[in-house]
C-alpha cells in the first residue's frame, strides 16, 4: 500500500459514517499549484509544482469534520539552488459554523517533504476562521480565511516562532456541485540559530471541485 | 214593598234572557241556530241567524261565522220556498268567502241548486292563507290554493314589493279550486332575494263581466349556512422580493474586488520580504477582478430572482386554490339555501 493510498484511506470510510440521517457530506478533488520557498541562510531555495488530492467534509447541523490528503512533486526552480522534493500531507479539522457566513476551524496537518537526501516531517496545528460572504443569487461567494499556527513542529528544527496562514478566494455552488479557487500563503519563521534564521513559505493556488450530498 | 219587589222581579225576568243571549256569544248562537235548523224549526232558527248577520249585533262576528250564518239563512229560506231570497244570502256568503260551499250530504238538491245559481251570479276570487313554510327550492314548491266561484280566467303573479318584474304562477282558465305553486325563483330565474313579496290573483268571469282580485303579502328569508371567508390577498411581508435591488450588482463587484485586494495584500503585507511571493496572489486577484466584473454585468442584466418568483407563484397558487375551495364550498352552501316564507299580512287583502 503506497503512502498516498494510506493517506486517502480514511476518506473512503466517510460515506459509511454519513449514513446517519440529517448529515451533509461533500467531497472535493483538489489541484493545487504550490510555490515552496525556504531561506535557511544560504539564499532562497524555491520549488514549484502541482499537488493533487481530495477532501471530504461531513457536516451535522453546525459542526463539521474535514479530512484531506494531497501529494505531489515540486520541482526546483533553476538558479534558486534548491532540489526537487515530493510533498504529501494529510489533515483533519473540526469546523463550527456560528453564523451562516462564518466558519471557525481548528485542525492538524501532517506534512512530509521528501528529497533525495532526506525526508522532513512537519506537524502543524492551526486555529482560525473562514468568512464566506455570498454574492447576490447566493451561488457565488467571496471567501477570506486566516489561521494562526501555534504549533509547527519539524523534525531537526526547533518549533516555529511565528506561523500563520491567510488567503482569499471565490466559490461557486450549483445544485450539488461545488467549485472553489483560493489563494493561500502559509508562513513559518523559525527561531534564530546562531546567525541564521530559517524561514519557510508555501504559497498555493488551489482549484477545488466536487459534490455535496444531503443525507436525510 | 211587595209591589216594588214584584216590579223588580218582572224587570229582572225581562232583562235576563236578553243579556244571557248576548253573552252566549256568536259561536253558541250559531250552534243553537244549526240545531234548530236540523230539527227543522226553521221559524225559530231564522231570527237567530238574522241576528248574527245584523249590523246591530253587538258581539264580534268572524268572517267564517258570518259566512256560515248566510249559508244557513239561504238554506232555511229554500226550505221556506223563498228561493230568490235564499240565493241572495248564498251570494252574500260567496262574496265573503269564495271557498264557501254546501255539503251535498247535508243539504237538499234544491238548496244545492240555489247555491249553484248564486255561484253563477256571483264572481269572487279567493285564496287559502299561506302557512309559515320552509321550502327547499331545489325540490319543493310553495303551494297556494286559489278559487273562483265560477268559470273564469285567472292570472296569479308574485313579485318583490316595489319591483316591476314578476313571476307568473298561473295564467289560464279556472273553475273552482286550483293549486298553484311557486318554486322560489325570481323573474331572472335566480333564487328570489330576501324581502317582502306580494302574491296577486286576478280573475275575470267568463259568465259575467265581473272581475275580482286579491293580494297576499309574504316575507321571504334565506336560511343558508354561514359562509367561509376567502383568504386575503398576500401582503408584502408574505412575498419574497422578486428582483434584486439596483445596488446589488455594485455590492457584488465590491465583494469580489475585496477578494482581489485581499489576495494582493496577503502576498505583499503578510509574506516574508526575504522570500518574496509567487504569482499565485496576483493570479487570484486577477481572477477575482474578472469574476467581479462578470458578476456585475450579469446582475445588471439579470435582476430577477427566479427562485423567489417561483416561490411567490407557488404561494399565490396555494392561496388561489384555497380560495377556490372556499368559493366552491360557499357555492354549495348557497345552492342548499332554504327559503323561509311567512305571511306578512292578513290572509287576504282586497285592493
Amino acid at each position: 500500500m503506497s503512502a498516498s493510498v494510506r493517506m486517502l484511506f480514511p476518506l473512503l470510510l466517510l460515506p459509511a459514517i454519513a449514513s446517519a440521517q440529517g448529515v451533509e457530506l461533500s467531497g472535493v478533488v483538489t489541484v493545487t499549484h504550490g510555490d515552496h520557498r525556504v531561506d535557511a541562510g544560504l539564499g532562497v531555495e524555491r520549488a514549484t509544482g502541482l499537488v493533487a488530492g481530495g477532501a471530504a467534509r461531513l457536516r451535522f447541523r453546525g459542526i463539521a469534520l474535514v479530512l484531506s490528503g494531497e501529494s505531489g512533486h515540486l520541482t526546483a526552480v533553476p538558479g534558486s539552488g534548491g532540489i526537487d522534493r515530493d510533498v504529501a500531507q494529510v489533515g483533519a479539522a473540526a469546523q463550527f459554523t456560528p453564523l451562516s457566513w462564518l466558519v471557525l476551524e481548528s485542525g492538524v496537518t501532517v506534512r512530509s517533504f521528501g528529497t533525495v537526501v532526506a525526508r522532513q516531517r512537519w506537524t502543524l496545528i492551526r486555529a482560525g476562521a473562514e468568512a464566506r460572504v455570498p454574492l447576490s443569487g447566493e451561488t457565488f461567494w467571496a471567501l477570506g480565511r486566516a489561521h494562526l499556527l501555534p504549533l509547527v513542529r519539524v523534525n531537526g528544527l526547533p518549533n516555529a516562532a511565528t506561523a500563520f496562514d491567510a488567503g482569499t478566494g471565490l466559490g461557486y455552488q450549483r445544485g450539488r456541485l461545488l467549485f472553489e479557487v483560493a489563494y493561500t500563503l502559509e508562513r513559518c519563521d523559525f527561531p534564530s540559530q546562531g546567525s541564521t534564521r530559517r524561514s519557510e513559505q508555501l504559497g498555493t493556488l488551489a482549484f477545488r471541485g466536487g459534490v455535496q450530498l444531503r443525507l436525510h | 214593598m211587595s209591589r216594588r219587589a214584584a216590579t223588580l222581579g218582572l224587570a229582572f225576568l225581562l232583562v235576563v234572557p236578553t243579556t244571557t243571549a248576548a253573552q252566549a256569544g256568536t259561536a253558541e248562537l250559531l250552534q243553537q241556530a244549526r240545531q234548530l235548523y236540523e230539527r227543522l224549526e226553521i221559524e225559530r232558527a231564522l231570527p237567530i241567524l238574522r241576528q248574527v248577520v245584523s249590523p246591530e249585533w253587538p258581539l264580534e262576528v268572524t268572517n267564517a261565522q258570518r259566512v256560515e250564518a248566510y249559508k244557513y239563512l239561504g238554506a232555511a229560506l229554500v226550505l221556506k220556498s223563498k228561493r230568490d231570497s235564499a240565493v241572495l244570502y248564498f251570494r252574500a256568503a260567496l262574496e265573503r268567502d269564495a271557498f264557501a260551499d254546501l255539503d251535498p250530504a247535508q243539504f237538499t238538491p234544491a238548496q244545492l241548486g240555489a247555491f249553484a245559481a248564486a255561484r253563477r251570479l256571483t264572481f269572487s276570487v279567493g285564496a287559502r292563507p299561506i302557512p309559515e313554510t320552509r321550502l327547499d327550492p331545489r325540490t319543493g314548491r310553495l303551494s297556494v290554493t286559489v278559487v273562483t266561484t265560477h268559470a273564469a280566467l285567472v292570472r296569479a303573479t308574485v313579485r318583490a314589493l316595489g319591483g316591476t318584474e314578476y313571476v307568473v304562477l298561473y295564467d289560464g282558465p279556472n273553475d273552482g279550486a286550483r293549486e298553484i305553486g311557486w318554486n322560489g325563483l325570481g323573474p331572472d330565474g335566480q333564487l328570489a332575494s330576501p324581502g317582502r313579496y306580494d302574491l296577486t290573483v286576478v280573475g275575470r268571469s267568463q259568465l259575467t263581466a265581473q272581475t275580482d282580485s286579491l293580494r297576499m303579502y309574504l316575507d321571504l328569508q334565506h336560511d343558508v349556512e354561514p359562509l367561509e371567508d376567502t383568504l386575503p390577498a398576500l401582503g408584502a411581508g408574505e412575498l419574497l422580493p422578486e428582483r434584486h435591488a439596483e445596488s446589488t450588482a455594485g455590492n457584488d463587484l465590491l465583494k469580489t474586488l475585496g477578494v482581489a485586494v485581499g489576495a494582493l495584500a496577503v502576498g505583499s503585507l503578510l509574506g516574508n520580504d526575504r522570500l518574496g511571493t509567487g504569482r499565485e496572489g496576483p493570479i487570484m486577484a486577477g481572477a477575482a477582478t474578472v469574476g467581479g466584473i462578470a458578476a456585475f454585468s450579469y446582475r445588471r442584466a439579470h435582476r430577477a430572482i427566479p427562485a423567489n418568483v417561483a416561490l411567490n407563484d407557488a404561494r399565490r397558487a396555494a392561496r388561489d386554490a384555497a380560495n377556490s375551495g372556499v368559493r366552491m364550498r360557499n357555492a354549495d352552501r348557497v345552492a342548499r339555501t332554504m327559503l323561509l316564507i311567512t305571511p306578512a299580512s292578513a290572509p287576504v287583502v282586497r285592493p
